[in-house]
């Protein structure tokens, strides 16, 4: 350290100190180091195009990574690929090499790019269109999604050489308008599937279906295009690839990209009160570490896992630093920023005039940003895979980079932050799909009926395909004449199924301090605890004051505001049984399975103070609540549950029940942990008994209760398998969950819950 | 029974709402082995391809379709060119009328036309032609029928063809690889000046509306189009050829009534005594049909009546009339009509202000009379203050007035200019400055 400034004179110096600083030492759990990597190159292939090769020599790459070349050899075999690498690794080449390379042979030939999200597909346009402009060829690239102007979408129909989306447009506009994609379909060679870790659960589902959907159309164009996927690292990623595309697909992990020396420190916030156990906040932690690295100069990200969150961590680094930096320099980066904003945002961090940012983990994807140098989460970001990708934000080079991961006090930061080995040996998670799921097939066998009408001994998903065209067919949706079925309905099917939970129409904010300007959108759910009333509305910390808003036209008019506090809305659910469909009784237990509605409705905010986080007030929210009608499944216990147990007990043991039963119902039903929501309530409204439900999480649901239904005895079977295995002394996150949320007999009491259901199965069985 | 035929059938009981009945009952009248086709006056067309059922219904010259004969679209046809984009030359039996029955909305893959109506003047009579499928496979049959008749003509005439039959039509030949063979043929969308004909004075442009409002067609029983596909569904269910007798008499009289629109658009362009009797806003529309088209005989004709017409009904379309000349670059006939306007409509308590600033305008900057022009930017002034004291605190007349001020100012300006040079009079005494203090 530099005695006179009190600063560090690199990020190299300030990780070698840190270790020893009063202020931070006892804090840090433990320091996790990962060494530097060499950069493993390999010739550009023999056949790449010279006027190709000259772009990169000029940009003095000289030669590719392994992984890189690699992919490229396996693709000119004629292989579908999936590359996986981390963030910063020159993934995009790998796709990218290959397709340019094949529209300078053939200019007839055309790619597809898919993409999770709008403002990826953006990123890659320009991103392919910098190498086109150097290449001085006419490679057409260009985005189709919602924002592309109607004048613009004939052109790029006919002329595109790459046309750039997302699936959800595939779905509701390219596919069922094919016939004027005629050119794209006959010529189509690639498929770009970036991101493919994403497409995963009920939205993966839906996802491979229109893969299926989009291979039927090329097959009737006489095209058979060739896959190229990429994803972050995940446990699964060849068995992912190959369920989503249901083909065979080669692997690409050996990453050849160098990395500099990585330090991941936890860090645990110092506990204040020793009495109760409460430790200071993992905001404003987070916020030290972060003003201390960009006091140090050094480029930082911030991920934070609210948007409130981001907002407000925005606002108090701004105000730490504004003697070194201007406003300016350190930015907020969330899904409510309009887009033009994001790209400002992106391009600062890029060139290095953003010092600092802070982000939801809408930067987790593959947004350029260029590489940073340090980056501090503001909590467990709730798996492996992001803890990594987040981190992964970090790390040029050449050169150290650091991470912290600041505990928060929820039990799940607590665990992984004293058990760092539970962190650091597992392996990600795995991504699931069940494309099959019948209610999921069904909708999409419809699409593919109004597209094309199906031929006998077509495949599509499974083995079914025939008696759900029957079924289709008596339903009076298609229409048969001898082997083939039509599309015989009304409606355009692609406008009633929605390939994601979360509805997609937003609410806009409206700036009224002069004139009136829309500086930001919130979504459907977000809108009532966000910009309710009287709530404070922080943007790119900011902070203004909700006046009105317009519910029914989605419309939150605000006014800048300078004051003290942040609003924080409480948000009430209920879950409601509204019919029972299917039910079963044993001696200790019975199970039941119908339609709920979950309710969700935003009661009161409270005003809370910077930096003391005090309450100072609080009112009324007045808005309608959201309504969720889905089906669940649900089973209680007997009354005399509680004969021997007190009611503490009870409520850890369902807790702790509940948490071993959200690992397993995903490996079921092939879903994500997100598409499934398990609740204990010590006494339901509707049994009156110690009940735990199961329900899914979209709207009308998908089926993956009714499975579950299905297999109850096997679920619990599996439950109690999984306790008795797991090694850790007294419940861990792997099990029933930390210590510090199911307390320190957590294990012990569901186990013996759960032997309750057990005994009565064995003679159930004999029945 | 398979454990997937159960979860479906699952699935049906819950799904299905009210109509399951109804559903049973039409499973079980089993469809009539010979269809007769006769009962709705269709016969079967066979061809290499297949089969499909064709309706041919022959109208001769004379008859009279709501107020006109047929026949007076024969050797009228050319001055339909005016309504499309690039002239080209049209003869009353090159022209293919053509509009189409689907079963559904919009342009995607799934929506099926299953009937294709089309009409044209033969040299006695006039043909509608109507192609129906009895069920999808028979399509591919009825699309190289029609790809045969395209041959024959010059021009496609329709009603909203542009964005729905035709796009949709040519779907069809997409998905069944074959080849569309109309690309020769201009296409003349009516839709279009229908609305912009039509766009104030009838509150909707459906071809059935516009029919009954202004071609004296009367539809009797007429199913609407948008029943169309549940009877086809039905028909596809029952088979019974008598469910779609309505749909057919449907189309029949949409092929017919684009046939008299056609001959009521022929009209306007010559027919002076048809211009006495539409409505004011008609005649001013079909005015600037013909300025655009530069048609000058017809817009002085239209023109002059327009104004003799609206002196006495409505004075406020001097405003654009004026307009028109202005940028026909004829401003003395637009400084005829402000003033006059201004004659007409002075007296009103509200009125539109832009006559006095354009009359200013023109006294400023050609005929550098700044006396005038300041007269009419005060006249301009006083009606907008007596609007404000009409209306609520209005944004839009606070910047009105700041502009008609500005030009004011200005103008008194160059006034004094004017005035000290010629005369170097030594006190002119300055016009007062009205206060804004609303």
């Amino acid at each position: 350290m530099n005695r006179l400034t009190g600063k560090f004179d690199s990020l190299h110096d300030l990780i070698a100190e840190l270790k020893e600083m009063p202020q931070f030492k006892p804090q840090i759990t433990h320091w996790h180091t990962i060494p530097a990597r060499e950069a493993k190159y390999a010739e550009f292939p023999g056949q790449i195009h010279n006027k190709l090769k000259q772009v990169f020599l000029d940009r003095g790459i000289a030669s590719l990574y392994t992984h890189q070349a690699e992919s490229f050899g396996e693709i000119v075999k004629g292989n579908h690929v999936v590359t996986v690498t981390p963030t910063a690794s020159g993934k995009t080449l790998c796709y990218n090499l290959p397709v340019l390379q094949r529209l300078l042979e053939d200019d007839s030939a055309r790619a597809l790019y898919m993409f999770p999200t709008k403002a990826l597909a953006q990123d890659q346009v320009a991103e392919v269109n910098e190498i086109v402009n150097q290449l001085e060829m006419d490679i057409k690239a260009y985005t189709y999604d919602g924002d592309t102007a109607p004048t613009a979408r004939q052109a790029i129909r006919n002329a595109g050489h790459i046309v750039v989306t997302n699936p959800d447009m595939l779905h509701s506009a390219i596919l069922p308008h094919h016939t004027k994609w005629v050119k794209l379909f006959e010529n189509l060679q690639f498929i770009v599937i970036d991101e493919l870790h994403t497409y995963r659960g009920v939205f993966g589902s839906h996802v491979a279906n229109v893969l299926r959907r989009l291979k039927r159309i090329c097959n009737f164009y006489g095209s058979n295009p060739q896959f190229i996927c990429t994803s972050a690292t995940i446990a699964n990623p060849k068995e992912h690839a190959e369920r989503l595309l249901e083909q065979k697909v080669s692997l690409i992990d050996k990453n050849g990209a160098p990395a500099g020396e990585k330090h991941v420190v936890f860090y645990n916030p110092p506990v204040v009160n020793q009495q109760l156990g409460i430790r200071r906040s993992s905001v404003l932690e987070s916020q030290k570490l972060a003003s201390l690295l960009l006091k140090n100069g050094i480029q930082t990200i911030v991920f934070a896992r609210s948007r409130v969150r981001v907002e407000i961590l925005l606002t108090y680094l701004q105000d730490q630093t504004k003697n070194e930096f201007g406003a300016k320099s350190i930015r907020g980066y969330r899904g409510g920023y309009l887009p033009k904003q994001r790209r400002e945002i992106e391009r600062g961090l890029r060139n290095g005039e953003i010092r600092g940012v802070v982000s939801t983990n809408a930067l987790e994807l593959g947004i350029d940003i260029g590489q940073l140098q340090a980056c501090v989460m503001n909590g467990y970001p709730g798996s492996i895979a992001s803890t990594w990708q987040q981190s992964g934000r970090a790390g040029r080079r050449q050169e150290s980079s650091l991470t912290f991961m600041v505990a928060s006090s929820n039990p799940l930061d607590q665990y992984i932050i004293q058990n760092p080995k539970f962190f650091f040996e597992a392996t990600p998670e795995e991504a699931r799909i069940e494309a099959d799921n019948l209610l999921i097939l069904i909708d999409h066998i419809k699409c593919a009926a109004y597209e094309l009408p199906f031929e006998k001994g077509e495949t599509f998903g499974g083995e079914t395909l025939l008696e759900v065209l029957e079924f289709l067919t008596e339903e009076k949706v298609l229409h048969q004449v001898e082997d083939r079925w039509y599309w015989m309905e009304q409606s355009f099917p692609a406008h009633n199924i929605s390939l994601r939970s979360a509805a997609q129409e937003n609410f806009i904010i409206i700036d009224m301090t002069e004139g009136s300007r829309v500086i930001g959108e919130v979504d459907r759910f977000s809108a009532p605890t966000l910009i309710h009333e009287e709530a404070i509305y922080i943007h790119e910390g900011i902070q203004f004051q909700v006046e009105k808003l317009d519910f029914e036209e989605k419309k939150a008019f605000v006014r800048k505001v300078d004051v003290d506090y942040f609003t924080d809305a409480n948000l009430a659910v209920q879950l409601k049984v509204l019919q029972v469909d299917k039910q079963a009784e044993t001696k200790t237990h019975d199970l039941q399975y119908g339609e709920v509605t979950v309710n969700a409705k935003a009661t009161f905010f409270k005003k809370i103070k910077y930096r003391t986080h005090e309450n100072i007030g609080s009112g009324p929210i007045h808005l309608p609540e959201e309504e969720l009608h889905t089906s669940a499944y649900w089973f209680s216990f007997a009354e005399d549950i509680l004969e021997n147990r007190s009611k503490n007990d009870l409520q850890f043991a369902l807790l702790g029940l509940s948490n071993v039963l959200v690992h397993i119902a995903p490996l079921y039903l092939m879903c994500d942990p997100m598409d499934i929501r398990v609740v204990p309530q010590v006494k339901a409204i509707h049994t009156k008994l110690p009940t735990i439900f199961f329900y899914d999480r979209y709207p009308g649901g998908v089926g993956l209760s009714e499975r579950l239904y299905d297999v109850h005895h096997e679920l619990i079977q599996q439950a109690k398998e999984l306790i008795q295995g797991c090694t850790c002394l007294s419940g861990c996150p792997a099990c029933v969950g930390p210590i510090e949320e199911v307390g320190l007999a957590g294990k012990e009491l569901a186990l013996e819950l759960l032997s309750t259901l057990m005994i009565e199965n064995n003679t159930d069985s004999v029945h | 029974m398979s454990k997937l035929k159960n979860r479906l059938n699952r699935l049906k009981k819950t799904h299905a709402s009210s109509d399951i009945n109804e559903k049973d009952q039409v499973t079980s009248s089993q469809p009539s082995e010979v269809e007769e086709w006769g009962g709705v006056g269709a016969v079967t067309e066979t061809t290499s391809y297949g089969s499909f059922i064709k309706r041919l219904i022959k109208i001769p010259f004379h008859k009279k379709v709501g107020f006109y004969p047929l026949s007076q679209l024969v050797d009228k046809a050319e001055v339909l060119c005016h309504l499309q984009a690039s002239e080209s030359n049209i003869q009353h039996d090159k022209m293919l009328f053509f509009d189409t029955e689907t079963t559904g909305l919009g342009i995607g893959t799934g929506n099926v036309p299953f009937m294709l109506g089309i009409g044209y003047y033969t040299k006695e009579e006039f043909v509608v032609e109507q192609l129906f499928i009895r069920n999808p496979s028979e399509e591919l049959a009825m699309l190289t029928y029609m790809n045969e008749k395209f041959q024959q003509f010059t021009h496609l005439v329709s009603y909203n063809g542009k964005t729905f039959d035709l796009p949709l039509l040519k779907n069809r030949f997409v998905l069944h690889r074959k080849t569309y063979e109309g690309e020769h043929l201009e296409h003349l969308d009516l839709l279009y000046p229908a609305r912009s004909l039509w766009r104030n004075t009838l509150t909707t442009c459906k071809l059935s509306y516009v029919e009954h409002q202004r071609l004296g067609i009367h539809r009797v029983d007429d199913v609407p189009g948008s029943m169309a596909p549940t009877l086809y569904f039905k028909y596809l269910s029952e088979k019974d050829p008598n469910i779609m007798a309505d749909v057919f008499r449907h189309n029949e009289i949409d092929i017919v009534t684009l046939a008299v629109l056609s001959i009521y658009f022929t009209t306007l362009f010559e027919d002076t005594e048809l211009y006495k009797s539409i409505e004011l806003d008609e005649l001013y529309r079909l005015c600037l049909w013909f300025n655009k088209m530069e048609l000058t005989d017809q817009f002085q004709q239209v023109y002059e009546l327009l104004i003799k017409r609206a002196t006495e009904e409505d004075p406020n379309y001097f405003i654009p009339l004026a307009m028109i000349f202005k940028k026909k670059k004829e401003v003395e006939t637009s400084v005829f009509l402000w003033r006059e306007f201004i004659e007409l409509q002075g007296h009103q308590r509200m009125i539109n202000t832009e006559p006095y600033i354009e009359l200013a305008k023109y006294y400023e900057h050609r005929k550098k009379d700044f006396e005038k022009a300041i007269y009419y930017t005060k006249e301009a002034e006083q009606r907008v203050y007596q609007r404000i004291s009409f209306s609520r605190r209005d944004n839009k007349y606070v910047e009105t007035i700041k502009e008609i001020q500005k030009r004011k100012t200005r103008l008194e300006r160059k006034w004094m200019n004017k005035q000290e040079k010629r005369e170097k009079m030594d006190d002119v005494s300055h016009p007062k400055q009205i206060q804004i203090n609303i």
